[in-house]
């Protein structure tokens, strides 16, 4: 993987964790005001969403994957602004693996036991899984090579560039 | 010089050996407490599970099909399909509301009758549940996880499923949805309603006075008030 590649790994994973705290906070939304979901005709969100599945001891799985998704986007930001810092890609990379573990099992119970599919849930898992996928690759890395690589690229601008 | 140099390079793959180990060590944990918080949220899903959420639509008396007490003055009667989603909205608002003024307080019956235009199959399992004196209890639970229309919300799994919420004996209401007795009931309301000159659903009657328009909530009541006894 190229180092410009690795570099924009952790932006690409702020603005999966946006778009995933969006979907968990519309849900819980939706859940704890009553409301009607937009399912856009695809799959049952109301019944996945008012399902004995959709909570654990009351709070709604949607609420905890909002929480899930802002933790990962507060990593990933300071993981951003702060590239050199080895365990920020590993804490990351956990989140997205707990994430992506749970949000595989209620994917299963959607299709397995509910017969019922929430397209939010499914894009929620899709991105969940994107955000362990990209993480696994900047954390299999050589540790430090990234700058290894900045600081040879730079000292080698400056000899192109010098007197 | 070269031996300094050695000594260098040796410290720094040491330096580096070391940076990998503690890599890995990191990695690990973060893998195995990753696995464990995904594990205990599953676990703890299940353990603190309780049964669906099912919106009732009131606490009064029940017999058969009828909702509130049989002797009351004001029958009222609703022809509805349990896929219908206006049916559902009408429920939760307007019905809800003529439940808990006229039903709840003795005033007026509601009589549930089959109109059956999207499918049978949950009008059928409705007759398996009035079997077992739970209709309205089935009721509640297929309008609470109604789901879009004819999208396999009602499926044989599910309609057994709401079966288990409603608090119904499973193995018997299968056996009678097997049975496919109750066919008939379900074709026979239907040509009814339409006798009757219902042509979709939500439609209600009051004392066989047919409802004009059932979201306007006051000529609702003021056709209900109409039957009522003047003293009451």
């Amino acid at each position: 993987m190229s180092v410009s590649a690795q570099r924009a790994i952790p932006f690409v994973l702020v603005v999966l964790g946006l778009a995933g705290s969006a979907i968990g906070s519309y849900l819980t939304i939706a859940h704890w005001g009553d409301q009607p979901i937009a399912c856009g005709g695809v799959g049952d969100c109301g019944y996945v969403n008012s399902s004995e599945y959709a909570s654990v001891g009351g709070v709604p799985v949607s609420a905890l994957g909002a929480a899930l998704y802002l933790a990962m986007t507060a990593v990933a930001l300071a993981w951003a602004r702060r590239a050199c810092v080895d365990w920020l890609p590993i804490a990351y990379w956990g989140l997205a693996l707990a994430g992506a573990g749970y949000a595989g099992y209620l994917t299963y119970v959607e299709l397995a036991v509910l017969h019922a599919i929430c397209i939010w849930c499914v894009t929620s898992a899709v991105l969940l899984a994107v955000s362990l996928a990209l993480s696994t690759a900047a954390v299999l890395r050589e540790p430090g090579s990234t700058e290894a690589t900045l600081d040879a690229e730079a000292y080698q601008g400056r000899q192109g560039t010098g007197p | 010089m070269s031996h300094i140099r050695s000594k260098r390079e040796q410290a720094a793959a040491i330096e580096r050996r070391r940076a990998r180990q503690k890599r890995a060590r990191l990695l690990w944990v973060a893998g195995l407490a990753a696995v464990a918080a995904a594990a205990l949220l599953i676990v703890a899903g299940g353990l603190l599970r309780d049964d669906g959420e099912v919106q009732t639509v009131s606490a009064a008396q029940r017999d058969g099909r009828v909702l509130g007490e049989t002797s009351a003055p004001v029958i009222i009667t609703a022809w509805e399909d349990f896929q219908c989603p206006v049916c559902k909205a009408a429920n939760t608002s307007v019905l809800a509301t003529i439940i808990a003024e006229y039903v709840d307080t003795g005033k007026a019956q509601l009589q549930y009758r089959y109109f059956s235009f999207l499918g049978d199959e949950s009008k059928r399992a409705a007759e398996a549940a009035a079997e077992q004196g739970k209709f309205w209890e089935y009721h509640d639970a297929l309008f609470t996880y109604q789901g879009a229309e004819n999208s396999g919300a009602f499926s044989n799994d599910r309609l057994s499923k709401l079966a288990t919420l409603a608090g119904l004996d499973l193995a018997q209401f299968e056996a009678s949805l097997d049975s496919g007795e109750y066919e008939g009931v379900v074709e026979a309301e239907l040509d009814e309603g339409r006798d009757r000159g219902v042509t979709g659903t939500p439609t209600f009657f009051v004392n066989g006075e047919r409802v004009p328009d059932w979201r306007d909530l006051d000529a609702f009541r003021a056709l209900i008030d109409s039957y009522l006894p003047t003293s009451s």
